[in-house]
């Protein structure tokens, strides 16, 4: 074969090859087919024991006229033979999910739908459980400490099993204390109970609190992805106090615990909320009644850290 | 004359400043426990389980708060009888109350600012 045929057989190939690929690569779209980009970043929270809240990033497709809306799968971990699932309108942010069960850990996965009934291809996923919400103690009263000349108690004991929720103690009732508070001077120190410098009669049993705290300004703005002793966090839970006075900022501070209920082995999670004054400091009142004001979150079911880890 | 009708109104009007501000921080501790008047009155100890307490205070049935040998009538600071309020501690061994107390035709009233079991 001669050079010049030689390449003209090249030339052609290639102009083949590039026709094939035109129509394969670069033909135009078929709207039939094109599908919305995923929603990302979802995370949840627990409202109460039966309601999480969804937030999401949302679609990049958003403003594409063939978006429809999102669509939300979910059933227990575990069991995945009939999943519930829910249409959620653009705009809804975060996303309500009820008829939950306590203790149950969940997955979620959401993505978008356009009309030509394509999905994302890729979803956005969280594995989370409800869990209860005090606002009060047991007797119908603000989940309130105080300092320690006050009548009344400096002690929590975060869940009172008998009468299903969160009590205050005493210095009488050491024993049952998680946690507390000393106003001591200049300090607000809040914290495990054994950290506290109480002298007690009877040890409280150990109480752990995560190394780092998150500030929000409602329990409901605390979204999270992550277990609570998810990776580096499961290595942070020691006892120790935060002196609250060394918060800076105006929102409401946020703390993980986690401890084991008398005579279990396994911990129980919770999320303890210490709310701001209304002129931004911590403290209530005026002395000798000088006191803090709690919201919790607690996970009455062992071994569940609001979310899914490898170990649960 | 003049003068002494308005040094009487500006007395009267200190001597009344100073009691209002007297009266409003004139806050007693109290130590005690809640009982149910009715039962109390019958020859009982007066405790009641805290869903009794609760049933019997929905009925209009007085729950209140004994402390030493003194019965209390407790208020909330809005005026409303506390009783239900009160119904919720029915069954802590022992009741802490900051207020105020006053005597209204022989019966002490406890007008309750925080109430917590200690």
């Amino acid at each position: 074969m001669s050079y010049s045929k030689l390449l003209a057989v090249l030339f052609a190939s290639l102009l083949m090859g590039f026709l094939v690929t035109s129509c394969t690569e670069d033909g135009p779209t078929d709207p039939n087919s094109e599908k919305p980009a995923a929603p990302t970043n979802l995370m949840a929270l627990s409202v109460n024991e039966t309601t999480i809240h969804l937030k999401y990033d949302i679609s990049s497709s958003e403003q594409n006229t063939l978006f429809q809306d999102y669509f939300l799968s979910y059933w227990v971990v575990g069991e995945t033979a009939n999943p519930m699932t829910m249409a959620v309108a653009k705009g809804v942010n975060p996303i309500a999910v009820t008829g939950l069960s306590e203790g149950k850990i969940y997955e979620f996965q959401l993505v978008a739908r356009y009309t030509n009934n394509e999905n994302s291809a890729a979803s956005a996923n969280v594995k989370w459980s409800p869990a209860s919400r005090f606002e009060k103690t047991i007797y119908n009263e603000d989940i309130n400490l105080f300092e320690r000349a006050s009548l009344f108690a400096s002690g929590l004991q975060i869940y009172y099993g008998s009468e299903d929720g969160p009590r205050t103690r005493t210095t009488g009732n050491s024993a049952d204390w998680d946690l507390g508070v000393m106003i001591d001077g200049s300090t607000v120190k809040f914290g495990s109970a054994s950290q506290l410098g109480f002298n007690f009669n009877n040890q409280p049993q150990p109480t752990f609190m995560l190394t780092d705290h998150f500030l929000a300004n409602a329990f409901n703005d605390v979204f999270d992805s992550r277990a609570m002793d998810d990776g580096d966090r499961n290595t942070k839970y020691t006892e120790h106090t935060v002196d609250l006075t060394n918060v800076t900022g105006n929102q409401n501070i946020i703390v993980y615990v986690r401890k084991y209920q008398p005579g279990k082995t396994r911990y129980n999670y919770a999320k303890i909320m210490i709310v701001r004054n209304p002129a931004g400091g911590f403290l209530y009142g005026t002395a000798p009644n000088r006191h803090i004001k709690l919201e919790i979150s607690y996970q009455k079911v062992e071994d569940v850290p609001y979310a899914k880890t490898a170990s649960n | 004359m003049k003068k002494i009708a308005v040094y009487s109104i500006l007395i009267a009007m200190l001597v009344a400043t100073v009691m209002t501000i007297q009266y409003a921080y004139a806050q007693d501790n109290f130590k005690g426990e809640v009982i149910s008047l009715d039962s109390y009155i019958m020859g009982g100890t007066g405790k009641v389980a805290k869903d009794k307490a609760k049933t019997l205070a929905d009925a209009g049935h007085a729950i209140v708060f004994k402390s030493g040998n003194k019965i209390y009538f407790v208020y909330n600071e809005d005026g409303s009888f506390a009783g239900k309020r009160l119904a919720n501690f029915a069954t802590a061994e022992l009741v802490g109350i900051v207020g105020k107390t006053k005597t209204v035709h022989g019966l002490n009233i406890i007008v309750v600012s925080m109430i917590d079991a200690i």
